[in-house]
């Protein structure tokens, strides 16, 4: 099949704004991206530069704007997309060249959180062990490439390049959850910030970006969760514990819900035993039924954080 | 007076706690603005059905009668939490979007002096209303 490939080039040495380049590309459906951008560069136009090393899917060089998404472009097929492929640099970073952005800030912001086992405790006389559960608390955050992918897609990035980024914060989820790992302290220290943690508005582009499958959004708000339990933010007074707190928070909502929508029902009942059309209060007839499953999620969340708290 | 046996928190906190407030009064604003629609828009009475029945007698009689304390603090809670609920989700979207220094100074000062007019005329109205003689 031909595709149509639309790539958006820049060269700030000699041009002074970016242009599409548009080119045909013979190719199979079951091609990658990259295939194409390689048939380009290597029998159409050679001045095209984008970065690549594996071809594989895990070195993280080639994420880049494909059809709208950030992805890499070494893993997904043609025939994912069309005969129509545009392309584009990752939005957010300076463009070096075409489809080659400066990374220095992104790795910058890695470095900021520390990402390596602190850990001044004398060392053990053979490895430091850790169960299969505790190896589990961070899995998902240890498939990370650093493509950027997830942090070029977020509009909290964009409008604010000072901050520190999705992807640094899955970096640090990584340590902090780690249980033979002593520096949470210090990256949880840099990560509440407004540039920290606080500066994600929870959109989860950077969960649907991310090549790696990792539950980007999630780990963020694990982290921001470690933030809000850790004593060293929030003191403890005379036993006053954030867990139950919000426990009590919610068991508090569910218990006003349900009485909000039993008296409803019970409006209701009378009405109709007055002689009344039920559906007279139609208004009521929607929002009580509708109130009990939230009133139910919002009380067996609340006993979730009593019972998380007690452990 | 050492009252936490351990050394204050490194940095600024501002930004925990109010992400907390966020959660805290989104949950009590669910139950407050919740049961306001269904008093004031859904709930009938022999005078009318709904906001129909929502006049100035109708305020005086909840804000004046045996549980007139109770529909104050409701009015109350529900005033302070949503003005500043509003207010710190409009103050994220100045943090996030005007990065010159007096821009952002102007409008963030703005923002404070808009709550607190409004939490103003709202505080004097909940406290001091009383009824006509």
């Amino acid at each position: 099949m031909e595709v149509a490939l639309k790539i958006l080039r820049f060269n700030p040495e000699r041009e002074r704004r970016p242009w599409w380049g548009e080119y045909k590309v013979e190719a199979d459906p079951g091609d990658r991206v990259l295939d194409l951008l390689h048939t380009v560069k290597w029998h159409q136009d050679g001045t095209l530069t984008l970065r690549r090393s594996c071809a594989h899917g895990i070195c993280g060089s080639d994420a880049m704007l494909i059809n709208g998404l950030n992805r890499l472009a070494c893993k997904v097929l043609v025939r994912d997309l069309g005969p129509q492929i545009v392309v584009e640099p990752m939005r957010g970073f300076r463009v070096l060249k075409d489809l080659v952005v400066d990374m220095e800030p992104f790795f910058a912001k890695y470095r900021a959180v520390r990402p390596y086992l602190i850990n001044d405790e004398p060392e053990p006389r053979k490895e430091r062990r850790q169960s299969p559960k505790q190896r589990e608390r961070f899995e998902d955050t240890t498939k990370c490439i650093l493509c950027a992918a997830c942090t070029t897609a977020c509009p909290s990035f964009w409008a604010a390049p000072d901050f520190i980024g999705p992807a640094a914060i899955v970096q640090a989820h990584r340590f902090i959850f780690d249980s033979r790992d002593r520096g949470a302290a210090e990256r949880l220290a840099v990560l509440n910030q407004s540039e920290g943690v606080w500066s994600c508005r929870t959109i989860v582009n950077c969960t649907i970006a991310c090549p790696r499958d990792i539950a980007v959004t999630q780990a963020i708000n694990e982290v921001k969760r470690a933030i809000v339990t850790s004593e060293e933010f929030i003191p403890k007074w005379r036993g006053f514990d954030m867990q139950r707190a919000i426990g009590t928070a919610f068991l508090t909502l569910s218990l006003g819900m349900l009485a909000l929508a039993g008296f409803m029902t019970f409006q209701i009942a009378n009405h109709i035993l007055q002689g009344g059309n039920p559906f007279d209060q139609i208004g009521l007839l929607i929002l009580a039924p509708s109130l009990f499953p939230p009133a139910i999620l919002a009380g067996l969340m609340g006993l979730y954080e009593f019972i998380k708290a007690e452990r | 007076m050492a009252v936490f046996g351990r050394p204050r928190p490194v940095g600024n906190t501002f930004e925990l706690y109010a992400w907390i407030f966020m959660r805290l009064s989104g949950l009590a604003l669910l139950f407050l603005a919740l049961g306001h629609l269904f008093i004031m828009h859904l709930l009938g009475d022999e005078t009318g059905f709904g906001v129909d029945r929502v006049t100035y007698e109708f305020v005086l009689g909840r804000w004046t009668g045996d549980l007139g304390l109770f529909w104050r603090l409701w009015d109350g809670s529900l005033l302070y939490l949503a003005m500043l609920h509003g207010l710190n989700g409009l103050r994220t979207v100045i943090d996030d979007y005007v990065h010159t220094p007096t821009l952002h100074g102007f409008f963030t000062f703005l923002l404070l002096a808009f709550a607190m007019a409004f939490l103003g005329i709202g505080t004097i109205t909940i406290l001091l209303f009383s009824p006509p003689t």
